[in-house]
């Protein structure tokens, strides 16, 4: 079985768990779990974590990475393609001090709130992160003047041809789609992940997608591995399932 | 009294916890490609682990601290010849 968290921001606030929070479950997670990235090979009669975090944010560069390399565990990194700037000189307290919910808007973005590319490449070529695509521009894919080309295939090129590297994950933003965007980003990726608030029996389950549990604001290490969260998680894997998505 | 009880348990659960990673990226790395004859090194994690329990000094605290440094630079070589850096555990200092 595969149990796929979803993180956001290291930080107070709503979408977003503190530095202790995260070093705590991290540990609690390295030691107890086999932790994967997407293709990596699923343990049978075990229970397999992939850890994945969303928007990339510069604090995942500043306090998750040195989590990972602290434990010798790998994450997913999805980024929208469009607010990531080629390097900087700000320093780390003024491109953490924007807001969640600001960080793409533009009089925020001069404050350089996500990852470079230079960072991306060095967490990239370190081998324990993964870089995804979350679109070019975070927008709603079900909205009438969405690019689907630029924001699903595009976005893809775009991070290959700047780390180097194949990008196998798509991660829907906002978690929106049809069945006509997702066959679009079935053509060009092996994977693609929203939120389903269940379990995976596969990387891909019946509906060729990898659903995720929202992982922020944790209040506990294991909160999201007790039994009491498993009887929802069978109820959406079954809900998930019948709806086709 | 108590309180230094109280703290060095909590020295002995952290040490755990960290024989735990260690056993854990071992079995990451042999998965990997690193040889580990005999399984040497994970039995010795798995004695330092055992060992805790019993420990009631710090001397003999530091020795097993000591020991896991030791097995985690293994690690750590191991995954720098495959191009991984990575940083150390959080050691409890007595």
């Amino acid at each position: 079985m595969l149990l796929t968290f979803l993180y956001h921001r290291i930080d107070e606030g709503k979408y977003a768990n503190s530095k202790k929070n995260i070093e705590d479950n991290f540990l609690h997670l390295a030691k107890k779990y086999k932790i994967v990235l997407p293709g990596d090979r699923i343990a049978l009669f075990k229970t397999n974590i992939c850890l994945t975090f969303d928007d990339g944010y510069f604090d995942f560069y500043y306090f998750v990475f040195p989590l990972l390399k602290k434990y010798k565990i790998k994450a997913q990194l999805a980024v929208p393609v469009k607010y990531i700037e080629e390097s900087t000189s700000l320093d780390p307290e003024t491109r953490l001090s924007v807001p969640y919910a600001e960080g793409m808007k533009k009089p925020f973005l001069s404050k350089v709130p996500f990852c470079t590319w230079e960072e991306l490449k060095e967490m990239s070529d370190s081998g324990y992160v993964s870089i995804a695509s979350h679109s070019y521009s975070h927008k709603n894919l079900l909205d009438d003047d969405v690019d689907l080309y630029l924001e699903i295939v595009e976005s893809k090129k775009i991070i290959e041809k700047k780390l180097g590297k194949e990008v196998t994950t798509f991660v829907y933003p906002l978690g929106k789609f049809n069945d006509e965007i997702h066959k679009l980003t079935l053509k060009h990726y092996k994977y693609s992940m929203r939120i389903g608030s269940t379990f995976n029996l596969s990387w891909k389950n019946i509906n060729n997608i990898t659903y995720r549990i929202i992982s922020d604001n944790l209040k506990s290490k294991n909160e999201k591995i007790k039994v009491l969260p498993f009887i929802s998680y069978i109820w959406f894997y079954f809900l998930n399932t019948f709806r086709g998505r | 009294m108590e309180s230094k009880n109280v703290k060095f348990l909590k020295i002995k659960e952290d040490i755990l916890d960290n024989l735990d990673i260690l056993i854990f990226n071992l079995e990451n790395c042999v998965d990997a490609g690193m040889l580990d004859d005999g399984s040497a090194i994970y039995n010795t994690l798995e004695d330092l682990s055992d060992q805790i329990n019993s420990i009631d000094t710090n001397e003999e605290l530091e020795e097993i601290i000591s020991q896991a440094k030791i097995i985690e630079r293994q690690i750590d070589g191991w995954m720098a010849t495959q191009g991984q850096t990575s940083i150390s555990l959080t050691w409890p200092t007595l």
